[in-house]
């Protein structure tokens, strides 16, 4: 769901590191990027579901943050819950609805940043044809060279939303409304 | 709510089960013709607004939105051609417009679809049509053989059967909504207020129509069911009017009896049809 918020992640990489002055574009490394979502299964326990295919990239000037750009996109068919029959019941018509809506979009529009090592990103989660805002807690965890020698940023970032703002209110209340989103990133340029 | 149990289903069949109640109440005050016609696509839009939890606005996006306004345009449709009172080759070409209508707005939304797909698709509207047909020839005779009661007992037997389909084909939600609709349909059958008459085209056309673009959703959209299962599903339709005539012709004239036995004729693909699901697919639950 927001989990284009790795991206805005990686955005405020830029702003919370004191680095090159210039803009720089940074990719989201799949291989070291995480996206989960957590969600309330009839008040016993949280199911976690993960997306495994996502793409995204922000373009970053320390000395004009407000500028930043991102974009993450992810590939809502390649969901997991460790449970195929209920990953096919998710990207059903019912829920992700994958084969009408096979993309969902997070676009950073505005970063904040609280201090050294955290910020804010808010930005317009596309899903299931419905655009809303969603805000993102982001820490920065460590900007240098990663072990491929490429200049690599790491971020954490959690964050919310109600599933029933994108209309999917499918099993509400059974199946929780409120959806906690967890995403841990590393971007490399 | 706290005393129902933890199971989104429950509320489902509640509304359907209270619905089908109150119209089986509101044929005592208002023309019971009217009523009995009304009842099975108010049952099946209100279980939809149980399911799904909203009347989706307008123009829908995405295929679950679209059931709504299938389900509510075929019933305003079968209103119209109740009311010019048209005769049985109009009421078949209806049924084949509410059957592609359903299929192909649901569809409309794929980008590129498959050969697999179209073919699928194909056969979903020409039996769609067929089924609607079947059953508003049904629904138009006069009891025991036919009326009222017979077309909503087929009808409450098809979403039934297609309940497991759905929850093995990948939408627990929609099993819900054919469980709940069923229940539904079923008091309504069993109602001595709606179910002896012969019911106009609005209540095949709306609840059929309904129950179709439930089916086109499972099929085309989500994609998992299970089409010999579906084939099986078909059949329905056709096996319970010839349970009825398995009746010794003594008991032919008991409207309960030929209900009972169209009923049991109508559900008998079931044990094959969870057989069948349970071979083919991995257990959902």
């Amino acid at each position: 769901m927001r989990i284009p918020s790795l991206t805005v992640v990686v955005a405020l990489a830029g702003l919370v590191v004191a680095s090159p002055s210039s803009a720089a574009d940074y990719k989201i490394d799949p291989n070291h990027t995480h996206i989960l979502f957590l969600v309330d299964h009839l008040g016993f326990s949280k199911i976690i579901g993960l997306f495994t295919n996502f793409s995204g990239g922000i373009s970053f000037d320390p000395a004009k943050p407000e500028a930043s750009k991102l974009n993450v996109a992810i590939k809502t068919a390649s969901l997991q819950t460790q449970f195929p029959p209920r990953d096919s019941d998710l990207k059903g018509a019912d829920y992700f609805n994958v084969k009408e809506f096979p993309q969902m979009t997070f676009v950073g529009s505005t970063f904040t940043k609280k201090d050294d090592t955290s910020g804010e990103i808010v930005g317009n989660l596309t899903l299931l044809g419905v655009t809303k805002p969603v805000t993102l807690e982001v820490t920065f965890n460590k900007m240098g060279k990663g072990g491929d020698g490429a200049d690599t940023v790491g971020f954490s970032a959690r964050g919310s939303l109600k599933r029933s703002d994108f209309g999917m209110k499918t099993a509400v209340p059974y199946i929780g409304d409120n959806v906690d989103l967890m995403i841990e990133t590393e971007a490399k340029r | 709510m706290e005393w129902l149990p933890d199971n989104p289903f429950v509320p489902i069949v509640l509304a359907c089960v209270l619905t089908a109640v109150a119209f089986s109440l509101l044929a005592f005050l208002i023309k019971p013709d009217f009523v009995a016609s009304a009842a099975p696509p108010a049952i099946f839009l209100i279980g939809y607004y149980a399911t799904y939890q909203k009347a989706p606005p307008f123009p829908p996006i995405g295929s679950t939105n679209k059931i709504f306004y299938i389900a509510l345009f075929a019933t305003l449709g079968g209103f119209v051609l109740d009311r010019i009172a048209v005769g049985p080759v109009a009421v078949a070409a209806a049924s084949l417009v509410v059957s592609l209508l359903a299929a192909a707005w649901i569809a409309f939304a794929l980008d590129s679809p498959d050969a697999e797909l179209i073919v699928t698709g194909a056969g979903l509207i020409l039996v769609g049509a067929l089924v609607l047909w079947r059953v508003g020839m049904i629904a138009a005779t006069t009891e025991p053989e036919g009326g009222g009661a017979v077309a909503l007992a087929l009808l409450a037997a098809l979403a039934a059967l297609f309940a497991p389909v759905a929850l093995f084909g990948g939408s627990s939600t929609s099993m819900g909504l054919c469980l709940g609709f069923a229940v539904g349909l079923a008091i309504s059958s069993l109602s001595l207020r709606l179910a002896p008459r012969s019911l106009g085209t609005m209540a095949v056309l709306g609840a059929g129509g309904g129950l179709l673009a439930v089916i086109d959703t499972v099929v085309l959209i989500t994609g998992g069911a299970d089409l010999i299962a579906l084939a099986l599903v078909a059949l329905s339709p056709l096996l319970g009017p010839f349970g009825g005539r398995l009746l010794p012709r003594t008991m032919r004239g008991s409207s309960a009896l030929v209900w009972v036995a169209t009923g049991i004729a109508a559900l008998s693909p079931l044990p094959v049809i969870v057989t069948l699901l349970f071979l083919r697919h991995e257990s959902p639950v």
